[in-house]
């Protein structure tokens, strides 16, 4: 350091020669600043590692191969992540020697090819007429209803495992009760049996929606449904597996081998663990609960609302959070901050308020500019992440899918007033109609605007396999709700244009009143002694007596 | 390396012979990545920026003109747009001109070691323009010479001097008597 400060000070007062006299001060402050210079960490193993990735990219430029720049661009990515066998072990030993070689061709193998494992571009291919199959089915009910209206997360690729029980045993009446369990004027779900009776409730609401906006009308006579390929293109592998030993067992037994699901984990504080699913072509992100400090929340301050960010400041710490690892939000609209942790706050004092610690931003699908709505109505298609506000780090990312798709024409319903009819049930199907003798029915107006040709996401099982598709669809805003409680969540109402999803539609309308629970007195004070269920459902005025 | 030899790698690397790049490379990849490292103060990020400025200097040295400045400049000057884009990608909302204060920001990673030692001097240069502040640092962090720095700023040398006393001697100022006495007791 000295001789660097004397080199220093030698040029300053061949610069500056009035300087002089400021020789020890300056000396210090040249020392100061040189013992505070940060270490730069210069890797000596980076060094011989990027010149020998140089030297074969000269190799090949010399024989006047192409510019590849998918490695350059996937490095960003991975760096920092250590590999750790979560899932698929299988998948990681294979992968392994791929990524330490730089050959992030994971799925692709046998052409070496690389891959974009977050790919940002939308595909789109033509698939002759009705290229899937039929689309109405009765188990398609029960998937939307199954998966829920969850309002602020994009929980919007199920897995294999989550397919219903039933492809076509489950009845429209066990679907129908199911979905009145809540009443509120959700859809909310209950995994229990299908029998399931209900607590009388105080009141039903019965939701009468109001066309208001312009004259319409929908003249196409077919529309292009697009279902979207899930795969990354997941090789056999069965050729890289005759070589490799797994002590335990012979893996070249194994045959026409193919990745179905990975995890990575960053081995280093506050790092994340990032699922692959080339099966469903699904990427997530979530804190590496190895490496993150434990949170006593005995001791940490409640938060207040004040102390919830503004929605840009969340939405920046996403946005930062996508650009870090280079993932395209081009596919994607104006990212929106969720605000179901509201819901029940309404007519609440602040300091009763539950702040919850994390929040979610959403990223709405866009698919040729027009937005995938979900089936209820309450959300948009897309993916989302949580940002915890104690920390302002992103938590996790959810819903992000490959954009591959098929395009196949489905006859178009250009009814208006069909359309409209199935507007004013607020769905598919007709609300369940409660009968006054064991219901105080509670009529809400709802007012529906002009709709927009849109899309609106559909779960279609076959077998073990699912399929989603988006179908156009008219999707009407709501407008006015005054006159609903905020529990209702809906913020449009979505009508599908293909046909015979609304013929299926019509033939499986029957309403069956929900079940519930009778009174008997007999059976002590306890509220959870009080009721058992019968057959006979008593008035709610008896009830409460 | 002879500044001669330098310039017969470049021409042949331009006529499609790469035997050599490895040589350039080593005479520079310190110096780069000490560049990059300096702005983002974050080890991988400058290893990443690293190898795509060199991997980009590879694909496109047949647009090296040397007539325009030195290799040394150009190479500087793939180094300083690939640190841009890399704000840019990360932060693409604020002002990229000056990378010290996007560096420091809460969001983005920074070595723990680089961000003590950065807390320690940033009040005194955050005064500095950024331009200035580069000078210094460059000088000081990194050792490179007023030509150096001058090809990379793009400002002459004799200026670069000049800037580089008039804000040491500022800096002696706001130092004061705390880093003078920190200087002759400890030795720091």
């Amino acid at each position: 350091m000295e001789n660097l400060i004397k080199e220093i000070m030698d040029e300053l007062f061949a610069i500056d020669p009035s300087l002089k006299k400021y020789q020890k001060e300056l000396e210090a402050a040249t020392a100061k600043m040189i013992a505070n210079k940060p270490d730069d960490r210069f890797d000596e193993n980076f060094r011989q590692e990027l010149k020998m990735k140089l030297l074969a990219r000269a190799e090949e430029l010399e024989k006047g191969e192409k510019v590849k720049f998918s490695f350059w661009r996937s490095l960003k990515f991975w760096r920092g992540f250590s590999l750790a066998a979560v899932v698929a072990a299988l998948a990681l030993i294979v992968v392994i020697p791929a990524i330490q070689n730089g050959q992030f061709s994971l799925f692709n193998f046998k052409s070496g090819s690389p891959l974009s494992l977050i790919s940002g571009t939308m595909n789109i291919e033509e698939a002759g007429e009705r290229a899937f199959g039929d689309l109405a089915s009765s188990s398609q009910a029960l998937t939307n209803l199954e998966l829920g209206d969850s309002s602020d997360a994009y929980y919007s690729a199920p897995t294999p495992a989550a397919a219903p029980k039933t492809q076509s045993s489950t009845s429209r009446e066990e679907i129908l009760a199911r979905e009145v369990s809540g009443l509120g004027g959700g859809s909310g779900t209950n995994a229990a049996a299908p029998d399931v009776k209900m607590l009388p409730p105080e009141y039903a609401t019965k939701y009468n929606y109001v066309y208001i906006g312009e004259d319409f009308s929908f003249t196409e006579e077919s529309v292009a449904v697009l279902k979207r390929l899930k795969s990354y293109g997941s090789e056999n592998l069965s050729s890289v597996l005759n070589n490799l030993s797994f002590g335990l067992f012979d893996a070249s037994k194994l045959r026409n081998v193919k990745v179905q699901s990975m995890s990575i984990a960053e081995d280093r504080d506050g790092g994340y663990v990032v699922d692959f699913n080339p099966y469903e072509g699904t990427i997530s992100f979530y804190e590496n609960w190895q490496k993150i400090m434990p949170v006593n929340y005995e001791t940490q301050p409640r938060l207040r609302e004040s102390d919830v960010p503004t929605d840009e400041k969340l939405i920046e710490t996403a946005n930062d959070f996508l650009s870090r690892f280079g993932i395209d939000r081009g596919n994607y609209g104006t990212p929106i901050v969720g605000q179901s942790w509201k819901l029940g706050y309404a007519n609440v004092r602040d300091e009763d308020i539950w702040i919850p610690d994390t929040m979610t931003v959403q990223y709405p699908l866009l698919l040729g500019g027009k937005e995938a709505w979900e089936q209820g109505g309450y959300d948009r298609a897309g993916f989302s992440v949580n940002v915890n506000i104690r920390t302002m780090k992103v938590t996790g990312l959810y819903g992000l899918t490959t954009q591959n798709y098929q395009s196949s024409n489905y006859a178009a319903e250009t009814d208006k007033n069909r359309l409209l009819k199935f507007a004013l049930q607020g769905d598919l199907w007709p609300q369940p109609t409660y009968p006054e003798e064991n219901f105080k029915v509670k009529e809400v107006e709802i007012k529906l605007g002009t709709p927009s040709v849109q899309y609106m996401r559909y779960w279609k099982y076959e077998g073990n396999q699912s399929s989603e598709l988006f179908l156009p669809a008219l999707v009407f805003p709501v407008i006015d709700k005054s006159q609903a409680d905020e529990y209702f969540t809906k913020k449009v109402v979505v009508v599908p244009l293909v046909r015979e999803i609304l013929d299926s539609a019509e033939r499986e309308n029957t309403i069956t009143p929900p079940a519930i629970l009778e009174y008997r007195k007999d059976m002590g004070s306890s509220s959870s002694q009080i009721l058992t269920p019968t057959q006979e459902p008593l008035p709610p005025e008896k009830v409460q007596n | 390396m002879d500044p001669n030899q330098e310039k017969q790698i470049i021409k042949a690397c331009q006529a499609g012979n790469f035997e050599g790049f490895g040589e350039l490379y080593e005479v520079y990849v310190k110096k780069i990545y000490s560049f990059v490292f300096y702005k983002t103060y974050h080890k991988e990020t400058a290893e990443d920026i690293v190898s795509i400025v060199f991997m980009k200097a590879l694909e496109n040295i047949g647009s090296y003109k040397p007539g325009r400045g030195s290799f040394s400049a150009w190479l500087y000057g793939i180094a300083r747009h690939a640190v841009v884009d890399h704000f840019r990608a990360v932060r693409p909302s604020v002002n990229i001109e000056d990378v010290w204060d996007l560096a420091d920001e809460q969001n983005l990673e920074i070595d723990l070691d680089a961000r003590e030692k950065l807390n320690e001097v940033k009040k005194y240069l955050a005064k500095f323009k950024p331009t200035h502040r580069e000078i210094i640092m460059m000088r000081l962090w990194q050792g490179l010479s007023y030509r150096e720095i001058s090809e990379i700023i793009g400002f002459s040398e004799a200026n670069c001097k000049m800037i580089f006393s008039r804000e040491m001697a500022k800096l002696r100022e706001e130092m004061g008597i705390v880093a003078f006495l920190l200087f002759m007791f400890l030795n720091i």
